[in-house]
């Protein structure tokens, strides 16, 4: 949305009242929440949250300020300013923040953005991790200072930093264990051999990957050459323009060299393993292997075993079945995520599904301001109910009592605590069932009905982020203990007749599937190692029969080749019965609870209402020359307050050529642009003089001296849709030098707009969905009435995609102005009409079409020197066939192009483009002579 | 009255015949030998045994004299003698300045950036640069030439002149004494076999019988001083960054462990070990019964020399990587948190302190009543008594 409004305003800039004419899609980031925002100040923080989640603010600062003493030992170093640390208290709070203007995605934890050195953090249900998360921004804030303090010091150029490998990888060692979840990651990489050497690292740029590789290089790197060497590989910073150099200077070794002892240390240390335990693909039957998979659930519908399941297959995440009885089965989507308002987004891997008896399927999307609790009727293969609550903000992990008439989920409030919640269907009325600081999750409702197993940390090692099974006893209301140790056990799934609960423990350095028999008395009660998978199995499910006999199949998740695959795993009963590995729990230790540690009292400098604090984003003098305005010098500054919701824009330059034009030639805009409430608006005021080129009339050589204000709304209908409007009043004086006389007009042009855009984005483009837009406006000369047109845009674009990564796009969109001085729309070039001169075919009205096969060409191009090597990745390829005409008051001929392109995405922010075709004239009767080459940057339409 | 004026006329003239004996900017160049003073700080630490104690003391509250900008960062303490300062820099400077007024006299660039301190020795300072190929260098202060170079390998400390011997640890884990005169090696000692070598980061110091430093391999060395032979080596449990000092024939460090170590230098037996908690960055500094030393919780630690007993500690808001400087009575020392702390040194009493621009990574210099304090930010600050 902001993007949007920068790009209104830039467009006000340039082509003053011909507004009408500004043109874009793009998703909307919604500020469904009025925030309170209030500021904590403590000794290094100041800490912006808002008044729902005070407590949580607390306990963040405790959090904060911990992380900050044992990070400047860590870093010999400290941060000389106050650190900006913003809080949500969920993630869909945390999704709509204006600090950065792009799109967070579900598995952003939070960032540090360099520009102010803010930190923006979400809560996401569990202290721990609240806490890791905070100490792992906080090593990008250390890490960032400390560089830059070095870079300074020896009077190097501050402008270059440490690779991502070792960024990441530092804020993930300096602020976490190594866990069980690096741990899977790191075993599927080695054991399946695609562990990516040090000197390759860019071909996983960015990946989660990569960022456990560095942590591991790093762990490595203390335990081999000395904790030092971790600190001076930043002192060291200076040494070398290569960071491989770098390591060279600090450990002796480049990247090659470390390569080599690295990769035969990572052999040793995990190919033992095989030993004791299995590859998945070894002991499981594959079902889905393809993209990411998660939360099985089982149920016979029409004769047919079917499991339901949430998947990622093509980039839009959505609620799968599969027949599990088909020779090669072939996952179908049910629900259709990520494209509409009501099934915004999925939890991919928090939130399980449940399956009633008689059928009902209750599930949890992101559906606007919060998460809705969807009941699905399979039977009918329809949309049965649907439940939000407003104080409840992020809901997961739905399970269905026995009788179908309740629901248990988990959820986390306004203020960040995630308990346990009871709804009465029939009432649609909720009960709390906990409410305290500790995470509660993974609720599975008993076939009896009589208890609740859940996990949590409310145990006494929670402070370490480990999670036990707990049991509700619904009559007493109390909790009790299944499970207690310095591990993590998660996912319990009942059997149908309640006599064994199958749920995952990492207990022995591995996420596995365990199974308790339930019936024994519980100080006899044992749990039995059912897999032995090397890397991890998750989200254990059972498959039973409609007579309740079980079958002693369970469908998992198992991690291999870096993707979560939906896997079974039969003979169960066997299996448990000749496990060789069992553990019984000693229900008589301390079972104190942690107490969750937070900062008040003197530790709080202050604490009051947030009122803007303003500071520069960018402040720069330029010179600059323009098709439009010429040569111009002038300076722009564009500040924001801190939590980026009012953004001012400055513009002052002089277009004069001479010291006589000087006064004539001066230009200014002021603009505001306010993102913080749901419905957005800019307005500012400027005035521009000086002599231009008309861009749709190259003959056109005038002086304009314009001045006037604009107004623009925009009001976000959900993620995917919005409707704008806008108003510009500019009172125009313009000199045209091929005329005899001057041409004076006070405009007003208005406009209203709907905007659609729910396309999924490859390499270079879009390659599913939809967008729309249309646009009504009128611009007339309210003083001297020479000027009146309207204006009609109408774009729709439609992405088919006919693989993963392939798809056929096509376009078609009309602009049409008429009336007195109706200004021209020009097209051609390589973002349009393709093989045509750029901006060459201009006219009134104008119509455009453009078919394009997107498919992926090279994914990764290396080429090696003697002195070093460079890589390209993603590079795309594109046949094409376009057609369009343009004119004034009569229609002239029709124009195309047929071709083939490439396409290159560099560091994803720009697309470099280069087609080859031919060009069709003559209403397309006819190909020109020889081939076109283009070359231009910019992303496919 | 009178007198005074005559003395001040007297300084005067001083300061303007040196100033007249240098010529330009790009070059040092001290024409005759400088008035040596019994406080003159000529090496880091003050003297061979590093102890940081200064021969004489200003009591606070001081204000700002001058300020100087060395263009770059600076990691060596500043050396004075008779009204000029030398400064070693990051970005490869070795700059001269003028005491009385902080103006630059000269500087000469040199090969590449100097994280210790040089020895000034009469119209030479050896200089040690951390990167490069001849990176010991003899330079000549009244002519602005290399009397000598050295192809000692990177060098990140801060070099020891005892006599006509001239000791220097590197990071490549070498030891190295030579002749002052002419730069050669007159025998080295190597921490390990070569592949397993690893660097030194910690300045050698001497009770005139051995030399003493730490290492990144966790050993303090006790090497004798003229033979270059290994009499002992202590295991800490973490690489030592910090100079060792020598007093009361022990060997104080602390390493980054966490832990003061106190050896006894003759037999390289542990006399006492005292644990801060927290990492320790820098060296410590003694007087007659008692050691200070700083750690990276911030706080600073007053122990007995004899005993390690713990007489009392101060808490700074940040780290505390550098030495602190013992002036009489008063303790002084620079923290992260960009203050200067002047304690008193028998109860560790706050009794002032001042806020500097940056965060004070080097230990203070004292010369006659001024204090030469090294901020971040490239600055030298002389501080001088508030005039009652």
């Amino acid at each position: 949305m902001r993007a949007c409004l920068k790009y209104t305003f830039l467009l006000f800039l340039l082509v003053q009242v011909a507004w009408a004419q500004f043109y874009y899609f793009g998703r909307n980031k919604v500020q469904y929440t009025e925030f309170d925002w209030k500021v904590l100040r403590t000794e290094h923080f100041d800490i912006y949250y808002y008044t729902e989640m005070k407590e949580l603010a607390q306990r963040g600062a405790y959090f904060a300020e911990e992380s900050y003493k044992h990070l400047e030992q860590k870093f010999n170093h400290n941060i000389r300013d106050r650190i900006p640390l913003i809080f949500y208290s969920s993630h869909l709070h945390f999704q709509q923040t204006n600090v950065t203007p792009g799109f967070i995605p579900e598995g952003v934890g939070g960032f540090f953005e360099f520009l102010k050195g803010r930190v923006v953090i979400p809560f996401e249900g569990s202290l721990y991790r609240f806490a890791h998360v905070i100490r792992h921004e906080l090593v990008h804030v250390f890490m960032h200072s400390k560089i830059n303090r070095v870079l300074a010091d020896h009077r190097q150029s501050q402008d270059r930093t440490p690779p991502l490998w070792f960024t990441e990888g530092l804020a993930e060692f300096w602020s976490t264990e190594w866990d069980t979840q690096a741990e899977m990651v790191m075993r599927d990489a080695v054991l399946n051999n695609y562990v990516v050497p040090l000197n390759d690292m860019e071909r996983i740029f960015g990946t989660f990957l990569m960022y456990k590789e560095g942590q591991k290089i790093l762990e490595y790197v203390a335990e081999r050459y000395g904790q030092e060497k971790i600190l001076l590989l930043m002192e060291n910073f200076w040494k070398a323009s290569s960071f491989s150099d770098v390591m060279k200077v600090t450990i002796g070794r480049t990247y090659k060299e470390f390569d080599e002892e690295w990769l035969y240390h990572l052999k040793k240390r995990y190919y033992p393993i095989m030993g004791e335990n299995d590859l998945p693909s070894g002991v499981t039957k594959n079902i889905v292997d393809i993209g990411f998979n998660a939360k099985p659930v089982f149920y016979k519908h029409n004769g047919k075993r079917q499991v339901y399941f949430i998947g990622n297959h093509t980039g839009y995440t959505n609620i799968y079945r599969v027949d599990l009885d088909q020779e090669k089965p072939e996952p179908e989507v049910l629900i259709e995520g990520e494209k509409t308002d009501e099934f915004e987004a999925f939890h991919l891997f928090q939130s399980k599904l449940d399956i009633s008896k008689d059928g009902m399927l209750a599930f949890v999307t992101k559906s606007g301001e919060t998460d809705a609790l969807h009941i699905y009727d399979i039977k009918n293969d329809q949309l049965h109910d649907t439940f939000r609550f407003r104080s409840l903000v992020v809901l997961g992990s739905p399970s269905w009592s026995p009788d179908g008439k309740r629901i248990v989920f988990s959820s986390v409030d306004l203020g960040g605590s995630n308990d346990l919640y009871i709804l009465e269907l029939s009432t649609r009325s909720l009960t709390r069932l906990t409410n305290d600081i500790y995470e509660d999750r993974d609720p599975a409702w008993s076939p009896d009905g009589k208890t609740i197993i859940f996990s949590s940390d409310r145990n006494p090692y929670g402070q370490e982020g480990y999670l036990n099974l707990f049991q509700y006893n619904l009559s007493a209301a109390n909790i009790e203990y299944l499970t207690i140790g310095k591990a993590n056990y998660l996912s319990p799934a009942w059997s149908r007749d309640g006599k064994r609960l199958a749920f995952t423990s990492d207990i022995d350095g591995a996420h596995n599937v365990w199974i308790m028999e339930m019936d024994q008395p519980k100080r006899e009660r044992t749990m039995k190692k059912l897999t032995w998978l090397s890397t991890a199995a998750f989200d254990p499910s059972w498959v039973y029969d409609p007579a309740g006999k079980e079958e002693s199949v369970l469908v998992l998740i198992a991690f291999e080749n870096f993707s979560f695959q939906l896997k079974s795993i039969a003979n169960v009963g066997a299996l448990i019965d000749t496990s060789r590995m069992s553990y019984m729990f000693r229900y008589d230790v301390g079972k104190e609870h942690w107490v969750g540690p937070k900062l008040d009292g003197p530790s709080i400098v202050a604490d009051s209402r947030y009122i803007g604090e303003y500071k520069l984003d960018i402040a720069q003098s330029q010179v600059s020359t323009d098709p439009i305005f010429g040569t111009a010098g002038g300076a722009a500054l564009a500040m924001s307050d801190v939590l980026g919701n009012d953004q001012y824009y400055f513009l002052i330059y002089n277009t004069a050529q001479a010291r006589s034009e000087f006064l004539e030639s001066f230009n200014i805009a002021i603009s505001r642009i306010s993102l913080g409430k749901r419905t957005n608006h800019a307005y500012g005021i400027f005035h521009f003089a000086g002599n231009r080129y008309d861009l749709t009339d190259p003959d056109l050589f005038y002086y304009e001296r314009a001045f006037g204000g604009y107004f623009v709304l925009s009001y976000p209908l959900s993620k995917f849709r919005r409707i704008e409007s806008g108003v510009t009043i500019s009172n125009s004086d313009k000199d045209v030098y091929v005329q005899a006389l001057p041409r004076k007009a006070l405009l007003v042009s208005s406009s209203f707009s709907f905007v659609s855009d729910n396309s999924l984005w490859g390499p270079s483009g879009p390659l599913d969905g939809n967008r729309l837009k249309l646009t009504l406006a009128y611009t007339t000369d309210v003083q001297h009435s020479n000027v009146s047109y309207y204006t009609i845009i109408a774009d729709y674009r439609h992405y088919l995609r006919l693989s993963t990564r392939s798809a056929l796009a096509s376009r078609i969109h009309v602009w049409y102005n008429d009336g007195k001085e109706a200004r021209r729309f020009f097209m051609g070039g390589s973002w349009d009409l393709r093989g045509w001169q750029r901006w060459s075919i201009r006219g009134q009205k104008l119509w455009l079409t453009s078919h394009e096969l997107r498919f992926p060409f090279i994914d990764q191009l290396g080429i090696r020197f003697p002195f070093g090597g460079i890589s390209f990745g993603s590079i795309r390829g594109a046949l094409f066939a376009d057609a369009g005409g343009a004119w004034d008051t009569k229609y002239i001929d029709t124009k195309g192009s047929v071709g083939a392109g490439v396409r290159l995405n560099l560091g994803g922010v720009l697309v470099l483009r280069y087609d080859i075709g031919k060009r069709i004239e003559k209403n397309l009767s006819r190909f020109q002579e020889g081939l076109f080459h283009q070359f231009f940057f910019g992303w496919d339409f | 009255m009178k007198r005074s004026l005559l003395r001040a006329i007297g300084k005067v003239a001083i300061v303007v015949a040196i100033l007249a004996s240098f010529s330009g900017c790009a070059g040092i160049r001290i024409a005759r030998p400088l008035r040596a003073a019994p406080y003159d700080w000529l090496m880091y630490g003050g003297a061979t045994s590093r102890v940081n104690q200064s021969r004489s003391a200003v009591t606070p509250p001081l204000e700002e004299v001058w300020e100087y900008n060395a263009m770059g960062g600076i990691h060596g303490s500043p050396l004075v003698r008779d009204s000029v300062v030398l400064v070693v820099t990051l970005h490869g400077e070795i700059q001269a300045v003028n005491l009385t007024n902080g103006e630059r006299i000269g500087y000469m660039v040199l090969e590449s950036a100097v994280e210790g301190t040089p020895v000034w020795d009469g119209l030479y300072a050896y200089v040690a640069s951390a990167l490069g190929t001849e990176t010991l260098a003899c330079i000549g202060l009244r002519n602005a030439e290399r009397r000598w170079v050295g192809q000692y390998g990177p060098i990140e400390t801060s070099p020891l002149l005892f006599g006509e011997l001239l000791y220097v640890t590197t990071l490549n884990g070498i030891l190295y004494c030579l002749n002052k005169s002419d730069g050669t090696e007159l025998w080295r000692f190597e921490v390990g076999e070569k592949e397993k070598r690893k660097p030194i980061r910690s300045s050698p110091a001497s009770d005139g019988a051995v030399i003493v430093f730490g290492s990144d391999d966790g050993f303090i060395y006790a090497v004798e001083r003229t033979s270059g032979t290994l009499r002992w080596k202590h295991q800490t449990g973490a690489s030592v960054f910090a100079t060792p000092i020598v007093t009361r024939e022990l060997c104080i460090v602390g390493s980054l462990d966490g832990s003061v170590y106190a050896i006894q230098v003759s037999s390289g037996k542990l006399s006492w070990k005292y644990d801060t908690g927290s990492k320790i960055y820098g060296a410590a500094a003694a007087s007659d019964t008692m050691v200070y030393v700083g750690s990276a919780d911030g706080r600073l630690h007053a122990l007995r020399i004899d005993s390690g007993e713990r007489v009392w500690s101060f808490s700074a808001r940040s780290v505390i990587s550098s030495a602190p400087l013992v002036a009489g009575d008063i303790l002084y020392v620079g923290s992260l948190d960009r203050t200067l702390y002047a304690l008193r040194r028998q109860t560790g009493e706050k009794l002032w302190q001042y806020e500097a621009p940056g965060r004070i990574k080097v230990s203070p210099v004292i010369w006659g009543d001024l204090l030469l304090l090294t901020s971040e930010d490239r600055l030298l600050i002389a501080l001088r008594p508030v005039q009652q």
